[in-house]
Order: structure tokens, then C-alpha cells, then sequence
């Protein structure tokens, strides 16, 4: 931490003037990755004109601002809350809890909301029971409510900020807590005023993620009943099948966007926090006995269960049920290519949101000055805004170049470059995702001290040898978490592959919508569990990197 | 670091190129069909591949989504057909330039006139019934109104009995924008006010909706026919019965899939043809696979459907749901129907 | 010889704020200088801008001879031979010690580089550390890596940023003399920036001290410390109270006495006086109004009878407790300075 009062809190953090190189890349990339939202909005702007922004537009305002409030809460609560318990106590089972509780990250959110809805609703075996036992009036709480999204949501996200809070809570030293202890603080007050304080550029990332995702959540909400001005866009668009009317709502959802944007710069600070040396070995973690190391197991599998190990099993349960199910086979050639191309969607698409997000982290980090801070806010965006809407932003841009290129003279134009081949679904689900691998990889950099690389320069390391030698080795656990987040994040994105691919290109989870569409949940049971499966991969992934890296330290 | 960087690039390279490959490698079919319906879609077309010898490939997704689509790609489009499950679609496609005119005896004859564009421009495939549903043993069947059954259910005796489709259906929104074509729009709007006031349930698919009358959480609601159909076919003794609706007055309301050819088709004379056997030879292997209603009333339903009886159709006004959905949405909203 | 730093009319200025106001500054190949001024006084952007991790707005840098920025160049900093140590060593926390003395030395034969690091660790005293890893050095030793560090490459230049700040106070010293003795050992020009008067004055061959982004005098320890060129250096640089001066008959004398000053010296001029330069004796128009403890000597304020104050170094054993009537006079010997009056603050 720096201790000279800084009164130029960001450019302290800058080294260099800038190189042009790496600036004019850093800004290229925002630009490309901004464009389709530009455009959607252009696009809309430009042909609406008549069109009004629905009556309950509003209401639609207030609902998201409680979900997102709702959602923000709740997993911080269980976020925070959880980070806190196993990194800082000791009770039966912590050391399984601690990695499994990472594993709600593979559950989408619309399955888990699926599985939800059917166990506690109406017609669910739950409330068939409790009318069975005390007759057709008893009264039960609203499942299907603003409440049972925020639940089902908090339990599919809160997996952001607890590997942030985590990360934040190990990489501290312990030092910091002993010193703080030493002061007279208890440990809830040192975590409370210390620790929580110091984590807050992790946590402050992690949540910006959770609100994202929240806010272009189209699938669960409607499950729920809530309308969100997310849902809004969808309902204007698909009411009057025309999306430039639409697109003054999406336009409200980029406000929205921003002010999650802005709120995580507020969390952050002007502060930026540099660890001295980098590794602290966390706190040591004391011993809960009796009950209390019970009750603190007891927590952590509840909310495992409720968000990972019971729904499962419930998929389970109807994937066996539907096995026999005419029609699909699931051992059908076909869904080998299914999961084939799901992977290698995923795996080209993180590669590349990485690269580009440590070329930004990099720019950045060289001084490029507002431009390329803006370049870096400005990929952050694409996944403030629903899938369908960033779909829709490629075809638009896509049209536009083909225009072009037609009247430039070339025959033919792009052709049909987008919708003809996967790389329409490559770009927009990079547009959709390089923010999080942004984000990570952001979170990693903040954690370089500037005069480490400034050292490094001035040692006559050029801006790329610096990048290679001394950056990327620091950056490999933001490069970790980055890849993680894109895979598991591509795997179960939706309307962007359905909206942009080309014919006979099926993912994992276009066949699970082509079932769940129809109803057909048995069926649909046994492709959301490869889902789950899919995206649990990374997920080990970067539980073994950490726990790896966790024993090598002294 | 190097080695992976290198594994990356290989990785890109090797998908980059596999992506490339799907059009490289297969020929492909001769007519391409975006389509927002896809159950047995592949049965149908193979039936139809057996027949003729032309080859088909489908692209299925959202209604509104794939339209857009459509006219994002223009000129370069591939689709020959775009075929969606909503009339009001088929007339907006219509209405924004996307299906051309065809000039077809065999389509005129097979479809009747309210279930198709005057101009040829699209062609109803597939019928299907939006109409009340209900547990025999909480309702008998004689306490339902036969003149507006839809509206009746706005009737203080269904108050927190009733389940319906949450306001993002479209089905919702066609039924909506039927009530405002009969009524007007002011009437309209009591009914669906009506609907709240009785705390009607809201439900987000129609099968929860049935589960729900079979578990009897609600005693009455409104569904799409076939999906009483599906149910009642794994169990038989699902407590849930179709009421054909408003048969003393305007009749059940009733929507259609249905297809046109496209503008920038490059195969419309195929894509005619494969229009052509859908609307008759291959009616009911379009249909019955998902308990749907033949648009052809020279092709029997199923026999599980003609068990329900015969029934009086609200006549389909393309135009009118396809312009009043937006007022519909519009509508439901002022309602507070969520 | 060349100089290895020459600074002209440098200016770098952010928004309002003015970092560095025209900054001229030339240092010796071998010297060692030390740039001492109050937080935000623009010392740290000095080192920056020499460093090439900023741009000036205007003027020029030249380091050993070649210009690395003005209007038309611009040098980057892996190109500019001058070295970096900062306050929190900055060591690359995932390499070697012995790698991270080795990074700089990229070009090199494997050979020779090896030769390098060995005789950089053996002049820190590194050598049995070579394999260890930054985060399991003490403070003291992470500070000379990062100094063997900067020198493995041959500098120009080392700039060491507040380099001893960061380490305990009873280390301070012993790292401090034992790294600024391997900077002379090795012959290299050193700047070093620090907010700690006696730092700068220990160890530096020339002092400058800077505020507000200007330069308020260089010179040697000695010169900045016995003659600064106006009140801010004096102050800034020790314990400084100051009288009016009366000159007659060409004499100068303050409420203390007459001043041994060379004669013809102007009117309108005040007196600097340290608490060394100053004695009391009991009994007198003044009073003591403070006293402080300090160990070796006592701190004594002491009002005169104009109302203003002076503070005297006491040698031990003299006791004056407050309220206590005394004199004040000069002691003997001391030469103070005359500044003139108008000089500011």
C-alpha cells in the first residue's frame, strides 16, 4: 500500500506515457466490442421514432432495481459470509466445503429456477404434500415471486463473490490480521474494519458480475413472474415483432448498466490496494468446537444442497425417469458434436477474451491515459445487456459492413460471414464476455505493484517482455479465474448461439431449449445435467490450481 | 506460458477451421427453413425427402428473433421458408416485406380462407385450440359459460380458482389481442382487470398450468388443447379436461403455425412444393405428432382429438393479432397482469 | 566527462497542479545527490520524469550525454540506462533473487551474466540468499536485491525512491549506510529522494530541496544546512528561529548582540539562528517558556523581551526550569547566516 498521501490516486497506478502500440490495440478492441451495442441503440434510435416506452415501464424500473437489490444482498451475504467461515474457522467438513461451494457456478441459473419452481410450487411435491396434510387452504408464501427469484438467483451467483472474498480474504497476510488483532480488535471488528475494507476491490468486481448477470437475466425472471426492464425489451420486441421499438428499453438497460458500473468504481474507491509481496499466507484459522463447528458445517451444506447437490439429484431423478423417452436417444451420435461444439465454443471463445483482456489490463497499465480507460469500461457492456440484444448488435453491424463493402465495390459484400459460419456467435459471445476475463484479469493487475513494473522497464525490458516475463507470471490467477468465468459462462449461453448459428450447429444448451421449450423437462433433464457437468470442468480446474498453489506456499 | 499460448492457437486454428467445415464438408440441402417450431419437423421433412427427393435443413429459434434475423441477412440470406407458430408473425413477416406471393390451387385448396393470406403470401399449416381446461372433479362442466367463456372467467365464483399464462406468452398476447378485435379495447381491458381482480395464478408454461389443475392448486384455466393431449397420453387418468370455449358465441379461439416462402428464397419452386405436401399428404405427419388440429379439413385429427368433439372456431384475423399484439402488451400492463 | 544527468527547464504540470516548474539540475558522474522537499512538493515526479515514466510538458532531459526527452524525443524507460529502486523494493515476487539481479542483463552471455550476478550478490552480501524467493528475505535484505538489481545493468543513473522509509527505524541506519556505502563502492551517480533531513543530509555529496515543483537551492549538506538561501530551506532543513537585524555604523547586531558578519551588509535583513548557535545564562531580560529532554542535550524556548522566541540547545546538566529569568547571546563562534527579509516565509 502506498503511503505518501497520492494525490493523484489513478495515475500513480499508470507507468509510462503510454505506448501507442498497446493503446491504439486497447482502444481498437473497445470500440469493436462496444460497436454492436452502439449500433442496437443507433439502429433504434434512428428508425423508432413512434415508438413509446410501454406504460409500466416504471413499475419494470422498480422491480429490477429490488431484484438487483435483492440479488446483490443475498450473495453477499452467502458470498462474503461463506468466504469468511472457511477461511478463518475450522469445523467438520470445512475442507470439502470450502472447494465445493465453488460448484453453483455450473448450475444455470433458468435450470435451477426450473427445478425450483417444480419442487415448490403449486403443483410441486412440496405444497401437493402440505395440502395432503392440512387441506386445500393452507397457506404457503408466494414461490413464484420477486422473493423466489432473488432466492434462486442469490444461490446460482453468489459463487462470484465468494471466490473473489476468498481470493481477497487468503491473499491477505496474516500480518495484517495480527497487527490489527494486536490493536485491541476482536476478530469480528478486524474483519469488519480491516479485512472486508482491504478485500473491497475483489469483492466490488465480483459483485459488478453478479449485477450483470443479474440485469440480462431473461430466462429465470420470467420463470418467476418478475418483470424486469431486461424482460421488458423481450416483451416490446416480441409483442410487436419489430426491434427497433425495443430497443429504447435495451437503451434503459445500459443506464442500468452504467450505474452498476459506476457502483463498483464507488466500492472501489479512488483506492487501489497493493499487497506487498503478493502472497500472504491468510489467516490462521481457528477451531470451532462442539456445536458451534456443527451449526458452521450445517450452513455450509445447506446452501450447497439447496444450490447444487439437490438439484442435481432431482435432474437426475428425471433424466433416469425419461431414458426410455421416445425420440431422443441420448446416445445419438449427434450430441457427441453437441458437447464437442459447446467445448470448443467455450474454450476459443475464453482464449480470446482473455488475450484481449490482458492486452487492455496491459495498455492500461503502460499509462494510455483516459482514452484507454474508457476503451477498458467500454468491453464491459456486452454483458450488461441481454444476449438476444448483443445477437442482434452483430447482425446490425455485420449488415452495415456488408453495405459498405458493397459500395466500395466489393461483389457480394461480407456475405453471409456471420450467419454462415460460427464465427457470428465467436464474435458476440467475446463481445458478451471479455467483461468478466476484464474484470479478473483487471482485479490481478491492481494487485502489481506499479513500481514492479516500472522496475522491470527501467531494467531495459521492453513493454512485451515485461508483459511476458514479469506481469503474466503475477497475473496467473486473474488468467485462471478469467478463462473460468468465460467457459462456465459460454457453456450456458443461450439466445446468442440460437439467435447466430449457422444451420446444423447445435450446442449443449440449444438442445436443452429445443426440450425445455416444449415442456419436455424429462428430456431435458439429461442435456442440463451435461450442462452442469461441462461447466463443472473448469470449475475443478481452478479449484485444483488453487489448492495446488495453496500447498506449495510456505 | 509458451506452451499454452501455443495450445490456444492451435485450438483456435482447429475450431476456426472445423467451423468452416460444416459448409465445406456437407453440400448443402436444397431448401433451408428457419422455423420457431421444431417438434417432429425432422419426421416431416424426411417423409418428405423419401417422397420427392429434395433435401431439407431447419434452423429453429425464437419467432421474433428469427425474423430479425431474416431481414439482418437480406440478400445473403440462405432460408427458403420461414416458418413460425403464430399467425400474427406470419402476417408482421408478411407486413415487412419477407415472404413473396405464390400462385398455388393445390395450397388454396387445402387451407381454408381465414387460415391463410389473401395474397399467398403465407399458408396455415398446423391448428391448435386456446381454450378453457379444467379439474372434473372441482367444476362441473355446466358452471362454465358457453357465450364468453374467456371473459366469464373474470366472474367472481372463479375468484382464486383460476390459472393462467404469465403476460410474456404470446399465446397470452394472441388471446388478448383476439378479445380486443371481438370487444374493443376498453371492454377489453375489464375482462383482463376482471382476471386480476379474481387473483388469478400466473404461471410461466402451460404444462405447470395443468399440473397444477390435475394437482388441484386451481380448478380452472386456460391452455393450448395439445398439451392436454401429451399429458393425458402418459396418464391416462390426468384430472384435467378440454371445455371447448365460447361455442354459443364467437367460438374457441384458435391460432395456426404456418410458413411462407421468403423473398430472397433461392429455391422457391421447391420450397412450394414442400408447402404444398405439408397442407396435404403430409398433414398428419406434420400434426399429429404433437396433437395438433389439421388445417386441411380433408385430414382427419387424431382420434384422441376427435374424442373431445367437434367444435366452433373463432375465425383467425392474422392482421388483427399480428397489429394489436403490441397493444396487447401494452394492455396487459395497464392490468397489472403480470 | 559528461555529465550523467543534466535537467533544463523541465515542466510537467498536472491540470492546475504544477509537478515541476522550469526544474534546471546537473549532476556529476559518481555524485550523489539527495532531493528533499515536503509531500507533493514534486520530488517524486522529478524522479519520474527522469525515469521516463512520465513526459515533460516542456525543457529537456539529458542522461550521460544523450537527450532522452525534450520537445522532439522521447526515450522510453527501458532504453534510458537509469536505474529504479522504490520504497517497497518492488522485487519480482514469483523469481529467484539471483533472477531477479539477472533480469537486467538480458543480451548478455550466459557466462558473463552469471559472473555479474555473482559479484552484485557477493557486494550486497546476497550471495548464500541467491535461491531464495523475495517474500522470504527480511526488509533490510529485499532492499539490497533490489539495489543489485538496479546495478547489475550499469546505470547511468540510480534513482532510488524513499528508499529506506519503508524499513523499521532501528534498521534504518544500518541498511541505509550499508547500501549508500555500495553505491559509493560502485562508483555510480545516485539521486536519491527522501523526505528525512538528516537522510539527505548524511548521506548526499549535494542537497537539493524542492517545493512546489521548483528547485529552492542546491549545495552541498554544509551549505544547505548553515547557509540556506531563504527561510523555507532553513526551516526545512533544521530547527531555525529568526530576528530582525539593525546594522549601525555599519555593524550588525540582533536582539541577541552584535554578529560577526563582514561589514556593509544591507539593511532590512533577518538573522538565522539554530538552537546550536544560541546560549543562556541566568538571570536577564527573558524567560524560559519551554524545556524539553532530549538526552544528550535540552531543548530550552525562551521569549526575550521583544516577544520573540529562540530555542538553545542546553548541555547536560544545565538545568533552567520554566518561567526562569535569563539571557540569551550567541555562542561563541557561531557564525549565523543573514537572509534577506523579503526572501517569504
Amino acid at each position: 500500500m502506498s503511503r505518501e498521501p497520492a494525490p493523484r490516486g489513478v495515475r500513480r497506478r499508470l507507468v509510462g506515457e503510454g505506448r501507442w502500440a498497446w493503446s491504439a490495440l486497447a482502444v481498437l478492441i473497445g470500440v469493436l466490442v462496444a460497436a454492436p451495442i452502439l449500433a442496437v441503440v443507433v439502429d433504434g434510435l434512428v428508425n423508432a421514432g413512434s415508438a413509446e416506452l410501454p406504460d409500466d415501464v416504471g413499475a419494470m424500473t422498480l422491480t429490477s432495481i429490488w431484484l438487483l437489490l435483492g440479488v446483490g444482498i443475498g450473495t453477499s451475504v452467502l458470498g462474503i459470509g461463506l468466504a469468511w467461515l472457511t477461511t478463518a474457522f475450522d469445523f467438520p467438513l470445512r475442507r470439502l466445503l470450502s472447494w465445493a461451494l465453488v460448484l453453483p457456478l455450473a448450475m444455470p441459473a433458468y435450470i435451477l429456477g426450473f427445478v425450483f419452481l417444480s419442487t415448490f410450487d403449486v403443483a410441486g411435491p412440496v405444497q401437493t404434500a402440505l395440502r395432503d396434510w392440512f387441506g386445500d387452504d393452507v397457506w404457503v408464501p408466494q414461490v413464484r415471486s420477486l422473493g423466489g427469484a432473488v432466492v434462486v438467483m442469490s444461490l446460482t451467483l453468489y459463487p462470484y463473490v465468494y471466490l473473489m472474498a476468498r481470493a481477497a480474504f487468503t491473499e491477505q497476510s496474516a500480518r495484517t490480521f495480527d497487527a490489527a488483532r494486536s490493536l485491541g480488535a476482536g476478530r469480528a471488528r478486524t474483519f469488519w474494519q480491516v479485512l472486508l475494507p482491504l478485500a473491497r476491490p475483489s469483492l466490488a468486481a465480483g459483485l459488478a458480475l453478479v449485477m450483470m448477470e443479474t440485469l440480462t437475466d431473461f430466462a429465470t425472471v420470467q420463470y418467476f413472474n418478475v418483470q424486469t426492464v431486461s424482460v421488458g425489451v423481450y416483451l416490446v420486441w416480441k409483442g410487436s415483432y419489430d426491434l427497433h421499438s425495443a430497443t429504447q428499453l435495451a437503451a434503459l438497460v445500459l443506464l442500468f448498466a452504467v450505474a452498476v458500473l459506476a457502483g463498483e468504481r464507488m466500492l472501489r474507491g479512488g483506492a487501489r490496494f497493493h499487497q506487498r509481496g503478493g502472497s500472504g499466507e491468510g489467516v490462521a484459522r481457528v477451531p470451532l468446537h462442539g456445536v458451534r463447528g456443527w451449526l458452521a458445517c450445517l450452513a455450509g451444506l445447506v446452501v450447497l444442497g439447496a444450490a447444487f447437490v439437490l438439484p442435481v439429484l432431482r435432474l437426475a431423478t428425471w433424466a433416469w425417469a425419461g431414458r426410455d423417452g421416445s425420440g431422443t436417444d441420448p446416445l445419438d451420435a449427434r450430441f457427441g458434436d453437441y458437447i464437442a461444439n459447446s467445448v470448443s465454443l467455450a474454450l476459443v471463445v475464453a482464449v480470446i477474451c482473455v488475450l484481449l483482456a490482458v492486452v487492455i489490463g496491459h495498455a492500461q497499465r503502460l499509462g494510455g491515459g483516459a482514452l484507454v480507460r474508457a476503451a477498458g469500461q467500454a468491453t464491459t457492456f456486452g454483458y450488461a445487456v441481454p444476449g438476444a440484444v448483443v445477437g442482434i448488435g452483430v447482425l446490425i453491424v455485420m449488415a452495415w459492413s456488408d453495405d459498405a463493402l458493397v459500395a466500395l465495390g466489393v461483389e457480394g459484400g461480407t456475405g453471409l460471414l456471420i450467419t454462415g459460419s460460427v464465427i457470428g456467435i465467436l464474435i458476440a459471445q467475446v463481445v458478451r464476455f471479455v467483461a468478466p476475463a476484464h474484470q479478473a484479469v483487471d482485479a490481478s493487475y491492481a494487485k502489481i505493484a506499479p513500481s514492479i513494473t516500472g522496475s522491470a522497464l527501467s531494467l531495459g525490458a521492453g513493454p512485451t517482455r515485461v508483459l511476458a516475463r514479469v506481469h503474466l507470471p503475477q497475473l496467473r490467477s486473474g488468467v485462471t479465474v478469467a478463462a473460468v468465468l468465460v467457459l462456465v459462462d459460454v457453456i450456458k449461453e443461450l439466445p446468442l448461439v440460437l439467435l447466430l448459428r449457422p444451420f446444423g450447429f447445435t450446442t449443449v444448451s440449444v438442445w436443452v431449449y429445443q426440450l425445455a421449450r416444449e415442456n419436455f423437462w424429462e428430456k431435458a433433464a439429461l442435456p442440463a445435467l451435461l450442462i452442469v457437468v461441462l461447466a463443472l470442468v473448469p470449475v475443478f480446474v481452478l479449484i485444483r490450481g488453487r489448492e495446488v498453489r495453496g500447498r506449495n506456499l510456505p | 506460458m509458451r506452451r499454452t499460448a501455443l495450445a490456444a492457437g492451435l485450438t483456435v486454428v482447429s475450431v476456426v477451421a472445423s467451423g468452416c467445415g460444416i459448409f465445406s464438408d456437407d453440400e448443402p440441402a436444397d431448401l433451408q427453413v428457419y422455423t420457431a417450431r421444431h417438434y417432429d419437423l425432422e419426421k416431416a421433412f424426411d417423409e418428405f425427402t423419401e417422397e420427392t427427393g429434395i433435401t431439407v435443413e431447419f434452423l429453429d429459434g425464437d419467432d421474433a428473433e428469427l425474423l430479425e434475423r431474416l431481414k439482418k441477412e437480406g440478400e445473403d440470406s440462405p432460408a427458403d421458408i420461414f416458418m413460425t407458430v403464430d399467425a400474427g408473425n406470419l402476417w408482421n413477416a408478411a407486413d415487412q416485406g419477407q415472404f413473396q406471393a405464390l400462385t398455388s390451387p393445390a395450397l388454396d385448396a387445402a387451407v381454408p380462407e381465414d387460415l391463410r393470406d389473401p395474397d399467398g403470401q403465407w399458408y396455415g399449416l398446423a391448428m391448435r385450440a386456446r381454450t378453457v381446461v379444467y379439474n372434473p372433479e372441482k367444476v362441473d362442466p355446466a358452471e362454465i359459460d358457453t357465450t364468453d367463456s374467456y371473459a366469464a372467467l373474470g366472474d367472481p365464483k372463479w375468484r382464486g380458482r383460476v390459472c393462467m399464462r404469465d403476460a410474456t406468452a404470446s399465446y397470452t398476447q394472441s388471446l388478448v389481442a383476439s378479445l380486443i378485435d371481438l370487444h374493443g379495447r376498453e371492454r377489453a381491458l375489464e375482462i383482463v382487470e376482471s382476471w386480476v381482480a379474481n387473483d388469478v395464478q400466473i404461471m410461466s408454461n402451460d404444462i405447470e398450468l395443468l399440473d397444477a389443475i390435475d394437482a388441484g392448486a386451481c380448478d380452472i384455466g386456460i391452455s393450448n388443447h395439445y398439451y392436454v393431449g401429451r399429458q393425458l397420453e402418459d396418464d391416462p387418468d390426468y384430472k384435467v379436461k378440454v371445455f371447448w370455449a365460447s361455442q354459443d358465441g364467437d367460438g374457441t379461439h384458435v391460432n395456426i403455425s404456418g410458413a411462407g416462402v421468403t423473398t430472397n428464397s433461392d429455391n422457391a419452386e421447391d420450397a412450394q412444393k414442400l408447402l404444398e405436401w405439408l397442407a396435404t399428404d403430409g398433414q398428419s405427419h406434420f400434426v399429429d405428432g404433437n396433437f395438433e388440429f389439421p388445417v386441411n379439413p380433408q385430414v382427419a385429427p387424431m382420434e384422441l382429438l376427435a374424442g373431445w368433439g367437434e367444435f366452433k372456431r373463432m375465425p383467425v384475423d392474422a392482421k388483427a393479432y399480428g397489429s394489436l399484439n403490441a397493444d396487447a402488451v401494452a394492455l396487459l400492463g395497464e392490468a397489472d397482469y403480470e | 566527462m559528461t555529465d550523467a544527468l543534466v535537467l533544463s527547464a523541465v515542466a510537467k504540470s498536472y491540470g492546475a497542479t504544477l509537478a515541476a516548474d522550469g526544474l534546471d539540475l546537473r549532476v556529476g558522474t559518481g555524485e550523489v545527490v539527495a532531493v528533499i522537499g515536503p509531500s507533493g512538493c514534486g520530488k517524486s515526479t522529478l524522479l519520474r520524469l527522469i525515469a521516463g515514466l512520465e513526459r515533460p510538458d516542456a525543457g529537456s532531459i539529458t542522461v550521460a550525454g544523450q537527450v532522452v526527452a525534450d520537445a522532439s524525443t522521447f526515450t522510453h524507460p527501458e532504453r534510458r540506462r537509469v536505474g529504479l529502486v522504490f520504497q517497497d523494493h518492488a522485487l519480482f515476487p514469483h523469481l529467484t533473487v539471483a533472477r531477479n539481479v539477472g533480469f537486467g542483463l538480458r543480451g548478455r552471455a550466459r557466462g558473463e551474466r552469471r559472473a555479474r550476478v555473482a559479484e552484485l550478490l557477493e557486494r550486497v552480501h546476497l550471495t548464500q540468499r541467491a535461491g531464495r524467493h523475495p517474500h522470504q528475505l527480511s526488509g533490510g535484505e529485499q532492499q539490497r536485491v533490489a539495489l543489485a538489481r538496479a546495478l547489475a545493468p550499469d546505470p547511468a543513473l540510480v534513482l532510488f525512491d524513499e528508499p529506506f522509509s519503508s524499513l523499521d527505524e532501528h534498521l534504518r541506519g544500518r541498511v541505509r549506510g550499508e547500501i549508500m556505502g555500495t553505491v559509493r563502492a560502485s562508483g555510480a551517480t545516485a539521486i536519491v529522494v527522501t523526505h528525512d533531513q538528516d537522510e539527505a543530509l548524511s548521506i548526499a555529496d549535494r542537497v537539493v530541496v524542492m517545493r512546489a515543483g521548483r528547485i529552492e537551492q542546491v549545495g552541498s549538506p554544509q551549505e544547505v544546512f548553515e547557509a540556506p538561501a531563504n527561510r523555507f530551506v532553513a526551516t526545512f532543513m533544521g530547527d531555525a528561529d529568526f530576528l530582525p537585524v539593525t546594522v549601525r555604523d555599519g555593524v550588525a547586531s540582533c536582539e541577541l548582540g552584535e554578529l560577526p558578519t563582514p561589514a556593509g551588509a544591507p539593511a532590512s535583513q533577518d538573522v538565522v539562528l539554530r538552537p546550536h548557535e544560541v546560549t543562556v545564562s541566568p538571570g536577564g531580560p527573558a524567560e524560559v517558556v519551554g524545556v524539553e529532554y532530549h538526552g544528550a542535550f535540552t531543548l530550552a524556548t525562551v521569549q526575550l523581551a521583544s516577544g520573540a522566541r529562540v530555542r538553545s540547545w542546553l548541555p547536560p546538566h544545565t538545568a533552567h526550569r520554566v518561567g526562569e529569568r535569563v539571557s540569551a547571546g550567541l555562542a561563541p563562534g557561531a557564525r549565523p547566516v543573514l537572509l534577506d527579509a523579503a526572501t517569504g516565509d
